[in-house]
């Protein structure tokens, strides 16, 4: 029994010694499968990928509805049925009717959604130009705003050729007003600053517009830290701020006449007359860790002229806010900046670097969910203030 | 692995039968068994991950300012403090580094066999492309650039950078035309004319972490382009001549990359955790033949990739991995040492930054078990 003993330990040792290590690697491999694990769960609570963390964000308004309008979700340029269409960067968005214009930024076409269809309105080429003409012929470079002029002409910002373009029903296209400006060594014009008449007033990287009754267009000029003015006759001025933009890139007037402006560049929002000055927003409500203001849009919810109701979508955070007088209220997404994609209620919403904003009939926003490639449909029903 | 294919020989079957065989006197027994055992016990902890310690090359003045270039006997980096740039150079047989250029503008470091490549900036916003013989420490203008270089590599017969403008609206993440754009261009090793190769504008064209150049192979310039706005990550080519931009996958998620040789390798989503976005898998592809395989899974979604000497290497929270042919072939090889700040994988050796109290450190650590004996021994 002794001899057995002598002999078989040195056996027994190694095969320990071996059976140890292989546990020892066996429980740090777990050890990392669970730690990565922990990680995952932590992800899904903070609803980074979906609904999953709905009940630990901020409760949205019951009765706000999202819902994908147009796109499937991934980047591309395909017309047909809405939820089979494609965008790629999709960056504004207005409304005429039961019409929706998205100004498809890395297409560099103006898209539409009708009856169920998307289409292409003008331009749609892979590489970015500048030509006028007919449907099939007119070229754009990353256009990012549209607006609907009184008469129910579209202008579009013509982003990277900073003119401001006009599109007519068929697909015309002419530009409405910027000169050309000199170019860099890749052949791209880089924008200037001038005010004068509209054909010889320059822009730098205008984006988001608007207009009001009288044929006014306001453009929110981004390389150029201004809003400017294009007054019916083909003047372009300088609306007055008190203070200094730096990269604006929305404007609407709300329902009190009211001009907002989103800076998405200093992370502010400006009110002020049509007419200026604008003044910084002194908001109350808590927006999110990365505010980016961007899309602005005025109320669509019924509400009357004496009551403020602007819809504020910020880029950063991935939400929709409604600036509620000196408030800003969570309408939609997380707003923590929890970015993801996903339709639904307001507080299982989820946006990726939302856009453009546009108001449509009954209580319906359009936003341009850029990082999603998807035009999303917001319904608030009136009744949704008084529940938050 | 040379701890298990030991300890495979040493069956118990083996161990027995020597003994039942043998006449010597038990202590004799006892004592072979014995340096038996610290053997395959002291092989087997060098096949481990966890034998194997940094060990300082030499210290870095100042901080490091570019990441370790480094191929066959050499390793060069550039460091320095303020203005001030020195681009120096290590055997990595450990002798005393040398410093081989001086200059305010240095800047995009490449190796390849014996000379290195670098760029420094002119007064005027321009750049010269500088040669210098890694042996002989020489140096020679190759070619006079319009602008700056960054991210400057070194294959394929082809020295490919690029340079990177800022966007012309700042802050503002949704519009395309006025995002970075980045212009990668190259010229021949040997002689050429310096070519545009692309231009690269929208979100993947962000300078830094949005786009990141891989270097040439087949006459082709790959890189990756991420996007922060929209959470994914393109790999493209095209020709070092100019030419259409090809695009050879997308992936969902800010993802990694690495060219060697022939062969490309990057990260993507896990395949086989579903939904789970704290996962990565690796994808390789010669890109001469076309066609990508998966090779790695259930790696951390950080996980960084690495080619050398046609072998593919996966870095996760600082330990490093080698990748084998298939899915679940993976190993590690080391476990990260605290203060590891980057790391490549050169010959048997890592080599890499450590930043530690007194400032950074260049060190190497042996990556197989045969290295570490030879290291051991060595000293």
């Amino acid at each position: 029994m002794q001899r057995m003993k002598n002999e078989v330990s040195p056996i027994l040792a190694v095969v320990l010694i071996l059976v140890a290590l292989a546990a020892v690697q066996l429980l740090y491999w777990r050890g990392l499968v669970h730690e990565g694990t922990a990680q995952m769960g932590k992800g899904r609570g903070r609803g980074g990928g979906g609904g999953g963390g709905a009940e630990e964000v901020a409760a949205g308004l019951p009765d706000v509805r999202v819902e994908t309008a147009a796109g499937q979700g991934q980047a591309g340029y395909r017309d047909g049925a809405a939820r089979q269409a494609l965008f790629d960067g999709p960056a504004g968005v207005a409304v005429v009717g039961e019409v929706t214009y998205i100004a498809d930024s890395r297409n560099n076409a103006v898209r539409m959604l009708r009856d169920g269809q998307v289409t292409t309105l003008a331009g749609g080429s892979k590489e970015p130009g500048y030509a006028d003409g007919p449907r099939g012929v007119a070229r754009f470079s990353g256009p990012a705003g549209i607006a609907v002029g009184p008469g129910g002409e579209l202008f579009v910002s013509d982003t990277g050729n900073h003119r401001i373009r006009r599109v007519k029903a068929d697909g015309a296209v002419s530009t409405y007003a910027g000169a050309a400006t000199p170019k860099d060594d890749l052949g791209r014009e880089t924008g200037g600053y001038r005010e004068g008449r509209a054909a010889q007033a320059e822009f730098r990287y205008p984006v988001g517009m608007t207009a009001d009754d009288s044929g006014t267009v306001y453009v929110a000029d981004a390389g150029n830290h201004a809003v400017r003015r294009i007054s019916p006759s083909g003047e372009v001025t300088t609306v007055a701020v008190e203070g200094k933009l730096q990269s604006p890139t929305s404007i609407c007037f709300a329902p009190d006449g009211s001009m907002w402006v989103s800076d998405t560049g200093g992370g502010r929002v400006w009110t002020g007359p049509a007419g200026g000055p604008l003044r910084k927003w002194q908001e109350k409500g808590e927006a999110s860790k990365r505010f980016l203001p961007a899309g602005l849009a005025p109320t669509a919810d019924g509400a009357g002229r004496d009551q403020l109701h602007v819809y504020l979508a910020d880029s950063g955070g991935h939400c929709l806010y409604r600036i509620e007088g000196a408030e800003l209220v969570l309408v939609a997404g997380a707003g923590d900046a929890a970015a993801g994609s996903s339709d639904g209620g307001g507080d299982v919403a989820r946006f990726l670097c939302p856009a453009g904003l546009a108001s449509g009939g009954a209580g319906d926003l359009y936003l341009a969910d850029y990082g999603n490639n998807v035009i999303r449909r917001v319904s608030v029903a009136m009744s949704a203030k008084e529940e938050r | 692995m040379v701890g298990l294919a030991a300890s495979s020989a040493l069956s118990p079957f083996c161990v027995a039968h020597w003994h039942a065989s043998s006449g010597d006197p038990p202590k004799l027994r006892r004592s072979v068994s014995i340096i038996v055992i610290l053997a395959v016990a002291g092989l087997a902890y060098l096949s481990t991950g966890w034998s194997a310690r940094p060990r300082v090359l030499c210290l870095v003045n100042g901080r490091p300012l570019s990441p370790l270039a480094g191929e066959g006997r050499w390793v060069a980096w550039l460091e320095g403090d303020g203005k001030e740039r020195r681009l120096v150079l290590a055997p990595r047989s450990g002798r005393r580094p040398r410093t081989v250029l001086t200059g305010a503008g240095l800047s995009g470091l490449a190796v390849s066999g014996e000379s290195a490549y670098v760029t420094r900036a002119e007064a005027g916003g321009g750049a010269e492309l500088l040669e210098i013989s890694l042996p002989g420490g020489g140096t020679k203008t190759i070619a006079e650039l319009s602008e700056g270089a960054d991210q400057l590599t070194c294959s394929g017969g082809w020295l490919v950078w690029q340079k990177s403008r800022p966007a012309g609206v700042l802050g503002v993440p949704f519009v395309a035309a006025a995002a970075p754009v980045t212009v990668v261009r190259a010229r021949p090793v040997a002689e050429g004319p310096v070519r545009v190769v692309a231009v690269v504008s929208g979100e993947g064209g962000a300078s830094n972490d949005g786009f990141e150049l891989l270097g040439a192979a087949g006459d082709r310039a790959y890189w990756i382009e991420r996007s922060p706005a929209s959470q994914r990550t393109w790999v493209r080519r095209a020709p070092c001549a100019g030419g259409a931009t090809e695009t050879i996958a997308e992936e969902q998620g800010l993802r990694r990359a690495a060219l060697g040789g022939e062969v490309l390798v990057w990260t993507g989503p896990s395949l086989e955790a579903g939904r789970a976005q704290s996962f990565a898998s690796v994808k390789r592809m010669n890109v001469g033949k076309g066609g990508a395989d998966a090779i790695a899974d259930w790696l951390g979604t950080g996980t960084a990739v690495m080619i050398s000497d046609g072998q593919a290497y996966a870095q996760e929270r600082g330990s490093l991995w080698r990748l084998g042919e298939r899915r679940g072939e993976q190993r590690r090889l080391s476990v990260g040492p605290p203060g590891l700040m980057s790391a490549r994988v050169i010959g048997d050796e890592e080599v890499m930054f450590l930043e530690g109290a007194g400032g950074s450190a260049v060190a190497k650590r042996p990556l197989t078990a045969w290295a570490r004996l030879r290291a051991m021994v060595g000293g």
